[in-house]
């Protein structure tokens, strides 16, 4: 193996990766981010809450006479009666009581802002924790949060939050702590949780595990990071049920000492009741603000979850589809092309693999149905195949001709992963498996698929727990000290005590090695290097 | 599944029973005073010990506790307070107020679902334009708009503008026997949850014997007719159109506010669903497109959809609550709020157990669809 050394990173490199990684990580996520044009409204709205927040006591120091605009105690005497609508001095008007409303407007907006915030964050802290610890551990602690979680569904936040309202006044800072609580244990954990579930099943926490990561360090370095995304956009989610309690708790005239939106509405219906006239100045912008306020939190979590989950925004500009009524014109419209007025239905194959699985089981079928290979016997009998198959997350669908057609969409990695899991999980042999439809796809004239290259064995060699096979405990240490050093990161594993230690998503911007470890030792390749003699590995 | 049901009831109901516990007690202690104190003024000290007597209010907060608690055990609530000693008995005034609340919630919740879901479907299938793009604008407008005044402006355009009443209920609380309208709002409830079966079975027939589901407007409709069968059933026949007339605007209001977040979830997945590779496939076997659309891509967007609306129902409850509030339904949200604001306490935690169990049983519903809907829960909940 050329240039073997054993390697360490110094905590400048390191340094220096962490910061380009991040860099160029958050250039993609405003890029993903940016598509989705509401999520940039919301941001939008937020800045100029933001600002607002800001303004008013810049505003009140210079602008505005504390007197008249004051957002309590303000009174303007020129002008006769109070509510007036818009004119020269209040953009918006002034309420019953004579206080400028753009001045009240403004002035609630930093308590707004200050729960809403405590809220989010409190409820992210406290959900991913729990979600990460039951997700790690299961089991007994698993079991606590849950039906904690549960208890805490029964007891809708909202409601518990106005109903403390009703006894106590609480402050913006212990309403948005409190009720980040309640729902950080609730709905936020259940979804985390089961989010952190999904990650627990991935490669590099195997790997990790593997090569011999604690508790704390899985948790803390692997599981938490990939969760964050996924925790952020859960917060901002959490903060629309957070104002519109609060300002239902103040709409109903029980914080009125505080300044919010929804005491404005309080105020405006309890003083309509005395004189008759609905103050639509007051009440359609306090309304409008507490709801754009709201929405500005949600549009963002929704752009937030594209960069969480950017899946479904990736597929939907790389697969151009052609709608099915256009399909058939352009295909007899084409004279120049005559083999595309074969009416066959098309169908733009995305990911070459699923296609392949999705092929394995006509393969399957017809094979044992007319040859009766040897090899499909060992798999046992088809009807056997398919209920496995099916148990495990594939649709099995039957065909005119009779043959059958599986595919794994149901929510299951759609990869080699999923095939490679669901033949550790249905018992079925891998090896057969492939074989065997590597016969059909060659006869298609397709790409075959190697066990080696697709497939990360390392799921395989733990599901069958003989590590001792695979890698030697001082490879382990080995890998296991690279782990550390770099976060997160993929070992695939090979017969024969070779392992391929690979940096995954959090660096993947800044992927400029692979790590080659064998029985003498460990190479750093850069990447192309990296590849072919991973390749050569394998296919060796 | 029934035993995996029946387990997840019993879990349930203890959780119930803790969170009621733990709330009898934290009521009692961050409250300053009590009833007697607070709210039967101008009384001479030994009348309010009689009437703390009276109340029970002396002994200590265990004895209470355990009193409540061998009360509650046997479907006795307890009786609550007014300020003349003991008022009318919670069974009674959550007899009076739950239905109507119970009705409105799953009324709503099953039109706002059916809704949300169409139109989450109709604007992935199309695809970005006009019809989509309006759709989504104004379900995240209504989803994020400040529910009491959304309930303020149908109260004030539709229900003043068209005459249409809209308080529910006993209207003063406590006399009047407004049982006849409870009464009969609680067979509605019934016939309601009876429909809704029947409805759900024969589409669970449908796809056994003619391996497809409903047409959902077929779905609608059968529900409907079922349910008013179930009236003529019940001998409420002549009754239910008032109360229908009543219930609308906060049902309205109550799907207005809710079929946003359906809508919404919907859409997203089904946009996800439909570049799945079993979509692709089933194209490619040439079914034609409503096939694809509502037998391959719809099923399984759905999953997300309710797993969503369970974690979601402590805010579907929550709007339900505030709708009340403001449009003087005399439902469970109302009696809640009036009775922590009394002190009332025996009240207040009857009310909170109603919540509880109406939470309990819409999350058990809901897990029952779920695993009508998807093979592998079942799989797993029978092992």
């Amino acid at each position: 193996m050329p240039n073997q050394k054993i390697l360490i990173i110094s905590r400048k490199e390191r340094f220096k990766i962490w910061l380009i990684s991040s860099w160029t990580r958050s250039r993609d996520s405003w890029r993903i981010y940016k598509r989705n044009k509401l999520a940039v409204l919301g941001l939008l709205v937020l800045v100029i809450y933001l600002l607002m927040a800001v303004a008013h006591p810049m505003m009140m120091r210079t602008v505005w006479p504390k007197g008249i605009y004051d957002p309590v105690v303000g009174y303007d005497v020129n002008i006769f009666p109070h509510p007036s609508p818009p004119g020269p001095g209040h953009p918006l008007g002034t309420d019953t009581l004579g206080r400028d409303v753009l001045s009240i407007l403004m002035a609630a907006t930093r308590p707004s802002l200050q729960m809403a915030l405590t809220a989010a964050l409190t409820a992210a802290i406290i959900g991913t924790l729990i979600g990460a610890v039951s997700a790690y551990y299961r089991g007994l602690v698993d079991d606590l949060f849950s039906n904690l979680a549960d208890l805490s569904l029964l007891a809708p936040a909202p409601i518990v939050m106005v109903v403390i309202g009703f006894m106590l006044d609480i402050s913006p800072l212990k309403f948005g702590l409190l009720y980040g609580f309640l729902v950080g244990i609730g709905g936020v954990a259940t979804v985390l949780r089961a989010h952190a579930l999904t990650i627990m099943n991935k490669n590099f926490i195997a790997a990790a595990r593997i090569a011999g990561g604690g508790a704390l360090h899985i948790i803390g370095r692997h599981l938490i990071p990939h969760m964050l995304p996924l925790a952020s956009v859960n917060m901002l989610l959490t903060v629309t049920g957070a104002i519109f309690a609060n300002g239902f708790i103040a709409f109903l005239g029980l914080s009125r000492a505080q300044l919010n939106w929804g005491s404005m509405i309080y105020d405006a219906e309890t003083y309509r009741q005395i004189n008759g006239a609905i103050p639509w100045n007051v009440m359609v912008t306090s309304a409008l603000a507490i709801s754009l306020f709201a929405a500005s939190f949600y549009l963002i979590a929704l752009g937030l979850h594209d960069v969480a989950e950017p899946r479904s925004i990736s597929r939907v500009v790389s697969v151009k589809q052609v709608p099915a009524r256009k399909r058939s014109a352009i295909q007899v419209s084409d004279e120049s092309r005559p083999e595309l007025r074969t009416p066959l239905p098309t169908v733009r194959i995305l990911r070459e693999e699923i296609w392949q699985i999705a092929v394995l089981a006509i393969a399957l079928h017809r094979e044992a149905a007319s040859t009766g290979d040897g090899r499909l016997a060992a798999l046992g009998p088809i009807a056997d195949v398919v209920e496995r198959l099916e148990s495990n997350g594939g649709l099995v669908e039957r065909l005119d001709d009779g043959s059958l057609l599986a595919s794994f969409g149901l929510g299951a990695h759609a990869s080699p992963q999923a095939c490679a899991l669901t033949a550790v999980r249905t018992g079925l042999d891998l090896k057969i498996l492939v074989e065997c439809f590597n016969d059909q796809l060659a006869g298609q004239g397709l790409k075959t698929f190697k066990i080696g290259m697709g497939i990360s064995t390392g799921e395989v060699a733990l599901q069958e727990a003989k590590p001792s096979n695979w890698i030697t405990p001082v490879l382990t240490s080995q890998a296991g000290h690279v782990a550390r050093k770099l976060g997160s990161f993929a070992i695939y594993m090979r017969e024969g005590g070779m392992l391929i230690c690979e940096t995954t998503y959090r660096h993947l911007g800044a992927m400029k090695h692979h790590f080659i470890f064998g029985r003498q030792g460990m190479a750093k390749l850069p990447v192309v290097d990296g590849q072919r003699m991973v390749y050569e590995l394998l296919s060796s | 599944m029934i035993r995996y049901l029946f387990k997840r009831l019993l879990t349930g109901l203890v959780l119930l029973f803790i969170y009621v516990s733990l709330l009898f007690f934290s009521i009692q202690a961050i409250l300053p005073g009590d009833y007697v104190s607070q709210f039967a003024l101008g009384l001479t000290p030994s009348e309010a010990a009689t009437l703390r007597e009276e109340l029970k209010l002396d002994a200590p907060l265990w004895q209470r506790y355990l009193n409540w608690l061998s009360h509650v055990s046997r479907g006795d609530l307890g009786t609550s307070f007014s300020p003349w000693g003991m008022g009318p008995p919670v069974t009674q005034i959550l007899i009076q107020t739950a239905p109507i609340t119970m009705l409105i919630f799953g009324l709503g919740t099953v039109v706002a679902f059916l809704l949300g879901q169409w139109l989450g479907r109709v604007a992935a299938w199309r695809g970005p334009g006009v019809v989509t793009g309006s759709i989504t604008f104004v379900s995240i407008a209504l989803y994020t708009s400040f529910p009491p005044w959304i309930a303020f402006l149908m109260y004030e355009f539709i229900a003043l503008r068209f005459g249409i009443p809209v308080s529910l209920g006993g209207r003063p609380r406590f006399d009047a026997p407004g049982v006849d309208q409870a009464q009969t709002i609680s067979r509605m409830l019934v016939g309601l949850i009876l429909a809704l079966l029947a409805a759900l079975m024969s589409n669970w027939l449908a796809r056994r014997f003619f391996k497809r589901p409903l047409p959902q407007i077929v779905f609608s409709l059968l529900m409907t007719i079922l349910w008013a069968g179930s009236w003529l059933l019940f001998g409420i026949h002549d009754l239910v159109p008032g109360i229908l007339r009543q219930m609308a605007i906060p049902t309205a209001t109550y799907v207005l506010l809710t079929f946003g977040e359906v809508m919404l979830i919907m859409r997203t997945t089904m946009v996800d669903t439909l570049h799945e590779d079993y979509v692709q496939i089933a194209r490619a076997k040439g079914l034609a497109d409503h096939k694809v659309r509502d037998q391959h891509a719809a099923r399984n967007a759905l999953l997300p959809v309710t797993s969503r609306l369970m974690i979601s129902l402590p805010f579907l409850l929550s709007s339900m609550v505030m709708i009340e509030e403001v449009m003087n339904v005399q439902g469970i949200g109302t009696t809640l709020f009036y009775a922590v604001g009394m002190q009332n306490i025996p009240l207040a935690l009857g009310a909170t157990i109603v919540i509880g169990v109406v939470a309990l049983l819409a999350r058990l519903l809901l897990e029952v669809l779920l695993a009508a809907l998807d093979p592998r829960i079942r799989i797993v909940s029978s092992l």
